[in-house]
């Protein structure tokens, strides 16, 4: 009899798999798209009752983000500010004004390897529109005159923000942070509706919001900067962190042969030839893992690693142009690599 | 004697009905795993940000087709397993670079033009991708 029982149990135990397998079936996700910022924005979370309404309040305040900092609109604030460029201060909404601040902080931090004010150089190239094509030297030149982060002034006094760019012909581009801050938003808002979970992609920048179901760690895939899009070359483990991944292969274009990527050194007013494919930033907010994607990438390896491993609370992953992978001392236990074409190298 | 007896007969039945009850439920969820697990891959076409055409993608497929969207056009080629973007009139021409995606997961981009292509399916256990 107690055998029996025994056998019974065990019966019990083994069919179990089978109902949980259902039961995950039936628990589906939430998914919400758009497009804003230039890019495809996808919410993935839990299905239910806050979920649609979580994601049109997101994707109305990145659309109200858009509108404050975009260049591609001469009403924005930001388009303001650098049409009055020369001439006199401009006043800011608080978002705008938080964001020119954390970009200030980010570009002394990175030693101007990061610099909002590299506008006329994303100009002269044409990475703001489709005229792209390789200026002069004498027209490099010219605009890199105009570029420095520690000339762009902003004040704030109570409750109004003021900023200005003292010199004619400057110009602000947010497009290496706004996309960062959207992003901080995002979750922001999630939190507010009681979701403390899901996963948000604003063109590549991951926001990973707590856990999965269950408490386990979000898989995010690193790109493979020399396959396709969607094609990851490890993988990392997360919870509450904001991935951006920066690289000279996501924006770029061919002239007489030569390719040419977006992300513009503003040292030299060329696109940064750094001895990187491509630079992971890990940290707690996307703005910051997105301004310093940018900055590490045109440091390069050496001096950007150094720097990554001093700052606290951020973690990196750089991939060299001869397929070599470095990674910063606090993710050796979170990431795994698994492109065999790629390998380790340690850095003293 | 004879109740006792005929009540191990019965044990015996219930507990062989059980054994083969697990087997069977243990048989379905490996057939449907599999089947998920080596389901065939899929083009998938995004026109405008919203599904556009769906194909699915086997070994003696070649095909070649356009896909036009207010005045511009991205010519997709199908090779087996393998799609690409052949020819587009989008001024830098990113999609076309892309190249050959031949694993589900991957991805080819026309942002001027607003197409998007990829290959559905299995593909490894990952929420995401940062790029």
């Amino acid at each position: 009899m107690l055998k029996n029982v025994f056998v019974l149990a065990l019966i019990v135990v083994l069919t179990l798999p089978g109902c949980t397998m259902e039961k995950k079936e039936k628990e589906q996700g939430y998914t919400a798209r758009d497009e804003l910022l230039g890019t495809e924005i996808i919410i993935n979370i839990k299905n239910s009752k806050e979920a649609p309404g979580a994601c049109d309040d997101i994707f109305e305040r990145i659309k109200q983000i858009q509108g404050k900092m975009t260049v591609h609109n001469i009403e924005s604030e930001i388009a303001i500010l650098n049409a009055n460029a020369g001439v006199k201060k401009v006043s800011l909404s608080q978002d705008t004004y938080n964001v020119l601040q954390e970009a200030l902080t980010l570009s002394s931090l990175t030693g101007g390897a990061f610099d909002p004010t590299v506008g006329p150089l994303v100009k002269l190239w044409g990475f703001d529109s489709k005229n792209f094509g390789v200026p002069t030297d004498k027209e490099i030149q010219d605009k890199l005159n105009l570029v420095d982060y520690r000339q762009l002034q902003i004040e704030k006094s109570r409750d109004t923000f003021m900023a200005m760019l003292p010199r004619d012909g400057q110009a602000v581009d947010l497009g290496g942070i706004a996309k960062g801050y959207a992003g901080d938003e995002a979750k922001r808002i999630l939190l507010s509706h009681g979701i403390k979970q899901g996963i948000i992609n604003l063109g590549g920048n991951i926001v990973a919001v707590g856990t999965k179901e269950g408490g386990s760690a979000w898989r995010v895939g690193i790109q493979n900067p020399l396959a396709p899009r969607g094609t990851f070359l490890g993988i990392l483990q997360l919870k509450d962190k904001a991935v951006v991944t920066s690289g000279g292969y996501e924006r770029y274009f061919y002239e007489n042969g030569n390719r040419y990527h977006h992300i513009i050194d503003p040292q030299t007013g060329f696109p940064s030839e750094s001895d990187l494919l491509s630079v992971t930033i890990i940290a707690n907010q996307s703005l910051m893992s997105d301004a310093l994607s940018t900055g590490v990438f045109v440091m390069g390896l050496y001096k950007g690693l150094e720097l990554m491993e001093e700052l606290e609370g951020v973690e990196a992953i750089f991939v060299t142009r001869d397929k070599k992978v470095f990674i910063t001392s606090g993710i050796r236990d979170i990431f795994q690599l698994i492109d065999g074409d790629f390998s380790y190298e340690q850095y003293k | 004697m004879t109740v006792i007896l005929v009540m191990n007969n019965i044990n015996k039945w219930i507990t062989g009905g059980l054994i083969v009850l697990a087997g069977l439920s243990f048989i379905v969820l490996y057939i449907y795993q599999g089947s998920q697990d080596h389901g065939q891959p899929v083009l998938v076409i995004y026109k405008n940000g919203a599904l556009y055409q769906k194909l699915n993608l086997t070994k003696d497929l070649h095909k070649e087709f356009n896909v036009t969207s207010g005045g511009h056009f991205n010519t997709i080629e199908i090779k087996g397993k393998a799609v690409r973007i052949k020819e587009a009139d989008c001024p830098r021409k990113i999609c076309v670079h892309t190249g050959w995606l031949h694993k589900p997961g991957q991805i080819a981009v026309c942002m001027p033009n607003r197409l998007k292509i990829s290959i559905e399916g299995r593909s490894d256990n990952v929420d995401d991708i940062s790029f």
